[in-house]
């Protein structure tokens, strides 16, 4: 992720990819890349994220780039959550998934009920987190670019 | 020997014209390597030596005999097969040493088979209320100033703080003819007694103990206003600087003055050496990170060395010192040099190099910065860029801020265009402080390229 | 507005002075060092307004560390004025708070009319 400096209000909405915080820095990115616990940056993904967003937008061009960014993200091996309550301890559940910002309607309609009180909802089966271990073949890996 | 493109490869690419850079990149070079010498400013000499090749002689007249010894490290390397690159502004430097430089506002690269990092030092930030007002400035600055511009100030100006560079600086201007409104010292009693223990080491370092007893002497003849162990220095004014205030004792006093020099010492600049990744130290007797650095200057990444105050302040001409073994070092690294000649070449610079840091303790520990200048009170800014104040980070730390990285996410403190230059040794020592522990345990911000600024224009043209 | 200046040539006469202009008005500076330097020497005491509080700004340490003397030169903004060399013709402006979009938008040869266009058509 690009961060630049602090400019007048440009944006007057955000995209996936370019956004403006309130401070008025621009925000640029995200990129996904398999680094294991690598949180660095590499200088060829900066090229490709700074290129993408002064092709949409010009006039970002002549901003400084204050800093970079990169960060781990948590992924299950085949991309999709984890939903369980505990069977040891009931009452204690796991909820893990990316992202939770694409899966907002969901946890607010399907799971936060469930957590509630609520029937577990009929889908839930296939959130198990014992799929990993439990499966002879492996899962496919998700397309990532699904999940957003 | 024929030199590689410059947007090529290069066997030793020195990032830093100081004194250290200077020195390694004509002995790296004199010993067969292929060099280039990386520089933001478009002369070489760093900051020590700045434009000390286009000083006339009125400026030397009133610079010294010190500033003018520059212009021979200049020379070797003119006389070298060294390519200095300057206004090359590095923006990032790859763990697989591949250095990203702007120049002409281009986005260039070179490949080194061996870094030597000489970035030198920069003030030590001096928070005190308000500090931030136009016509506060460092006493660095003041002699970039001179150096750079051949200027001084117009009016009767106010040093303030501690350590050598104050009194050098004050001594040039007397020699300008300048007025110095006052100096305010704020070396303390305890502070001379504590430095005795290091006595020893002070009188080995005799000529540099001489020649410091001399400028405070001028200094004294000159009838200049010199009020000693000061304390609670706050800069008054409105729109900008109009007097400084402080206590000596129980009594306050006031000078009033637009133009206000600040200097408690200079502490090493991290910012390349933290974007690596690369492990430093607190050092407890100067106050500061220092990369982690063998004896060599080889840091812990193969192919990476440091030189000069970067890795420790010690002078000007310890740089120069550090910056030969380091180059020694980098030429036995690449099979240039065996094992028995690196040492022996070495020999000598090692004990120059021991008899220019025997005063290092007994200077550390006299002028040795005070913590009510170091962690301020609640109302002052610590980070200059986001306006933020020591007590939003104290109330930070209460909320669970544990170190700088976090006090980003908190406050926004080390995010502005600095990237924490002017408050990360605020930040970490407050928070220790705050927290109880030691600054060690606190650590320093993650620093994350790009190490200057670059257009988003500029990046995309990579 | 140029004041009386903080720093004066300790060789006076010796220097060359340039023509350049500050916040569109006329000013002569010496000709050799820093915009930050050739500035300060000229009596510019304030560089910009500080983006949160506004509050009043100017150099503070001279070497590029501290970016205090962003200055908008030639119309490109941010620029660190201790940084780059003092040019004839130069076109300074001091920077009041964020980058603004007007500023950017000359840069890339725009007219201020086109801002204008552009953001009635935003909102």
């Amino acid at each position: 992720m690009i961060v630049t400096e602090r400019t007048e209000k440009l944006f007057d909405c955000c995209t996936g990819h370019i956004r403006q915080t309130d401070e008025g820095g621009i925000q640029i990115g995200e990129s996904m890349e398999d680094a294991g616990f690598d949180d660095g940056i590499t200088t060829s993904t900066l090229a490709e994220l700074a290129r993408r967003a002064v092709a949409s937008f010009p006039m970002l061009g002549q901003l400084n780039v204050v800093r970079v960014w990169g960060a781990l993200r948590v992924m299950t091996p085949d991309g999709y959550p984890i939903y369980e309550e505990s069977k040891s301890c009931p009452g204690a559940y796991v909820v893990t998934c990316h992202s939770g910002v694409t899966l907002a309607a969901a946890h607010a309609f399907r799971i936060a009920p469930w957590i509630d009180g609520a029937a577990a909802p009929e889908e839930l089966d296939a959130f198990h987190g014992d799929r990993f271990s439990a499966a002879d073949t492996p899962t496919p890996a998700l397309d990532h670019h699904h999940a957003h | 020997m024929p030199l590689d493109a410059v947007d090529g490869t290069v066997d030793v690419a020195v990032v830093g014209a100081g004194p250290a850079g200077l020195a390694a990149a004509a002995a790296a070079a004199e010993r067969g390597l292929s060099v280039a010498l990386l520089d933001e400013q478009a002369h070489p000499g760093g900051q020590i030596y700045r434009d000390v090749t286009r000083a006339g002689v009125d400026r030397l007249q009133v610079l010294g005999d010190d500033y003018a010894a520059g212009r021979a490290l200049v020379e070797r390397l003119t006389q070298s097969t060294a390519r200095h690159v300057g206004g090359a502004s590095v923006w990032n430097i790859s763990r697989d040493r591949v250095i990203h430089y702007l120049k002409d506002g281009r986005s260039r690269s070179m490949t080194a088979g061996q870094v030597i990092l000489c970035t030198g030092a920069m003030e030590r930030p001096f928070p005190i209320p308000g500090w931030t007002l136009p016509g506060v400035m460092t006493a660095g600055a003041a002699q970039i100033l001179l150096k750079s511009a051949g200027v001084a100030p117009s009016r009767p100006v106010v040093l303030a703080g501690c350590g050598p560079l104050l009194y050098l600086l004050a001594w040039q201007y007397l020699r300008a003819g300048v007025r110095i409104g006052a100096i305010v010292d704020t070396t303390q009693r305890g502070d001379y007694l504590r430095a005795l223990r290091h006595l020893g080491g002070a009188l080995a370092g005799w000529r540099d103990v001489r020649k410091g007893l001399g400028l405070i002497r001028s200094i004294r003849d000159a009838g200049i206003p010199y009020h000693r162990a000061a304390t609670d220095l706050a800069v008054e004014g409105s729109a900008r600087a109009e007097a400084l205030r402080f206590r000596i004792g129980a009594t306050s006093h006031r000078v009033q003055t637009d133009l206000v020099l600040l200097h408690q010492g200079v502490v090493p600049n991290i910012q390349i050496t933290a974007s690596l990744r690369l492990a430093h130290r607190w050092d407890d007797q100067q106050l500061c990170w220092v990369p982690a650095a063998d004896a060599w200057g080889r840091l812990e990444l193969k192919g990476f060395l440091i030189a000069g105050d970067g890795r420790g302040i010690a002078g000007g001409l310890a740089a120069a010192l550090q910056g030969q073994i380091a180059s020694v070092a980098a030429a036995h690294d690449a099979g240039r040099v065996s094992e028995l000649e690196r040492d022996r070449l070495a020999e000598p610079l090692r004990a120059a190099l021991r008899r220019q840091t025997h005063i290092r303790p007994f200077l550390d520990t006299l002028y040795c910065p005070k913590i009510q200048h170091r962690v301020p009170a609640d109302d002052v800014i610590v980070c200059r860029c986001e306006e933020v104040s020591a007590g939003e980070l104290r109330r930070a730390v209460a909320l669970g801020c544990q170190g700088p990285n976090q006090a980003k996410a908190f406050t926004r403190c080390g995010m502005g265009p600095c990237q924490g230059r002017l408050c990360g040794l605020t930040v970490t020592e407050a928070i220790a402080h705050e927290r109880g522990v030691s600054p060690a345990e606190v650590g320093h911000y993650r620093i994350r390229p790009p190490i200057k600024p670059i257009t988003l224009e500029e990046l995309a043209a990579l | 507005m140029p004041t009386e200046p903080l720093f004066r040539p300790i060789s006076p006469g010796t220097e060359p002075f340039i023509d350049i202009e500050f916040d569109g008005r006329p000013l002569a500076v010496l000709g050799q060092p820093s915009v930050a330097a050739a500035l300060l020497a000229a009596g510019v005491s304030r560089f910009r307004s500080a983006p949160v509080s506004g509050a009043p700004r100017a150099p503070y340490c001279m070497m590029g560390v501290c970016f205090e003397c962003l200055l908008e030169i030639n119309g490109v903004a941010n620029r660190q004025a201790c940084l780059v060399q003092v040019q004839s013709g130069m076109k300074i402006r001091s920077q009041e708070g964020a980058r603004s979009w007007e500023a950017i938008h000359t840069a890339n040869g725009g007219s201020s009319e086109n801002t204008t266009e552009a953001r009635s058509h935003a909102a």
